[in-house]
């Protein structure tokens, strides 16, 4: 945490920011994303067709593919990007809004402290946001594959990341 | 030395400085005089490269970049510190990034005015964090202290206590350029007073010239700012229609 203050603007509540990270990322990524097991899940009952209580898998019957089913499932990260922006524009004006401190921050001899005080930890997130929504993706594809019976997948042409994105 | 070479500055159409020509030798404490808006802190402000302006202003001849701002320190009414550090984070700060911070007269001063060391200035009063705003333009290691309306708030007794402490201290290396509503508090202790007028120096004299001539400060700063001491009983006159009451 000690570490970390040096990279923020003097006087941050690191603890505090740390939690608003973890909760943008938690509601934009990981929520956000959680809309991709319900499909999967729904894709996944599809395949099956219940006879006296019994469920049977319909012969032939495919799951939609990957693409499909992951498809706009992680926008949310868009937002989470969005957010760590203005966090860096929160640091910003930090230094402006209830004393002129940027006055001392434009007199450092090191002309990339203010930057590295408004940036740093909204990248830091940025980056943290990106890991998990790599995780996710790993993860939600490792359930797809591994959950849905061999015989229903679709022929795998590849995965585009793009399309859960946007 | 600070050399100011025809120095402008507009605000959109407004002129704040108009070709400012003035040099700033080491070692002077300097009043700098004006009335509101004549264009004193927008002259403090371009010395410190924090607005753009048209002309040259050097620093022992070079121009003033991040390589040699060190040099200079800014004391503001609108204050520069950080709300949410307390002093002893403030002095970390300051040791980190001025290599030359003057730890001991940090101490001395904070421990002067009586500045709690451990509570964040945001609770400070307003006479504190004026003083904090000072101590620590007076600490950073720089030769030239630039102070704008630093006062602003303080109580008399508050402000003299400053004077003399900044006589004190201050190493004749050192030099100051105060700008002040306060011409008669400060006349006892400036070398030297400019005076700024609609953005342009209508006055730069040595204040021991004047007391050879037998002038004050004072009187010579309502002299070159024609000002009429009549116009207030003239005004009262006018409304109150009583001549022999306001004489």
């Amino acid at each position: 945490m000690n570490k970390l203050a040096k990279y923020a603007p003097p006087g941050t509540d690191i603890r505090r920011e740390l939690i608003y990270y973890a909760a943008f990322c938690f509601i934009f990524i990981f929520c956000f994303s959680l809309s991709f097991l319900f499909s999967y899940f729904s894709a996944l009952n599809s395949l099956y067709m219940y006879d006296h209580g019994r469920r049977i898998l319909i012969e032939g019957e495919k799951i939609q593919d990957i693409n499909s089913l992951m498809r706009l499932r992680f926008a949310g990260y868009w937002e989470f990007a969005i957010s760590c922006a203005i966090m860096a524009i929160v640091h910003y004006f930090s230094f402006i809004n209830e004393t002129k401190s940027i006055y001392v921050m434009k007199r450092l001899p090191d002309a990339k402290k203010l930057h590295v005080y408004c940036l740093t930890l909204p990248v830091l997130a940025l980056l943290a946001g990106t890991i998990l929504t790599a995780l996710l993706m790993f993860a939600y594809a490792q359930i797809y594959f591994h959950v849905t019976p061999a015989e229903c997948l679709p022929e795998f042409t590849g995965f585009d990341i793009w399309r859960a994105l946007l | 030395m600070i050399e100011i070479k025809n120095l402008s500055k507009h605000y959109g159409m407004q002129k704040a400085l108009d070709s400012v020509s003035i040099c700033i030798p080491q070692g002077e404490i300097i009043g700098l005089f004006g009335e509101n808006g004549a264009g004193k802190t927008t002259l403090i402000k371009c010395i410190l490269g924090l607005i753009s302006f048209s002309g040259d202003i050097t620093l022992d001849g070079e121009p003033i970049t991040r390589k040699n701002i060190g040099r200079l320190s800014f004391a503001t009414n609108e204050h520069s510190f950080f709300p949410n550090l307390t002093p002893k984070a403030h002095m970390e700060f300051y040791k980190e990034h001025f290599e030359k911070f003057n730890e001991k007269r940090f101490f001395g001063l904070t421990e002067f005015f009586g500045l709690p060391m451990n509570k964040v200035l945001r609770s400070f009063s307003t006479g504190q964090k004026n003083q904090f705003e000072v101590i620590m333009a007076l600490c950073q290691g720089a030769d030239y202290i630039l102070m704008d309306e630093p006062f602003v708030g303080n109580d008399v007794f508050n402000r003299e206590d400053f004077y003399k402490v900044l006589l004190g201290i201050l190493e004749p290396n050192e030099t100051v350029l105060l700008s002040t509503h306060l011409i008669e508090e400060v006349s006892g202790f400036i070398g030297r007073a400019i005076l700024i007028r609609r953005g342009q120096i209508v006055g730069d004299v040595q204040v021991a010239a004047l007391e050879d001539q037998g002038k004050s400060l004072i009187d010579y700063v309502k002299e070159t700012y024609d000002y009429r001491a009549d116009r207030v009983s003239k005004a009262l006159t006018d409304i109150t229609g009583r001549e022999e009451d306001n004489a």
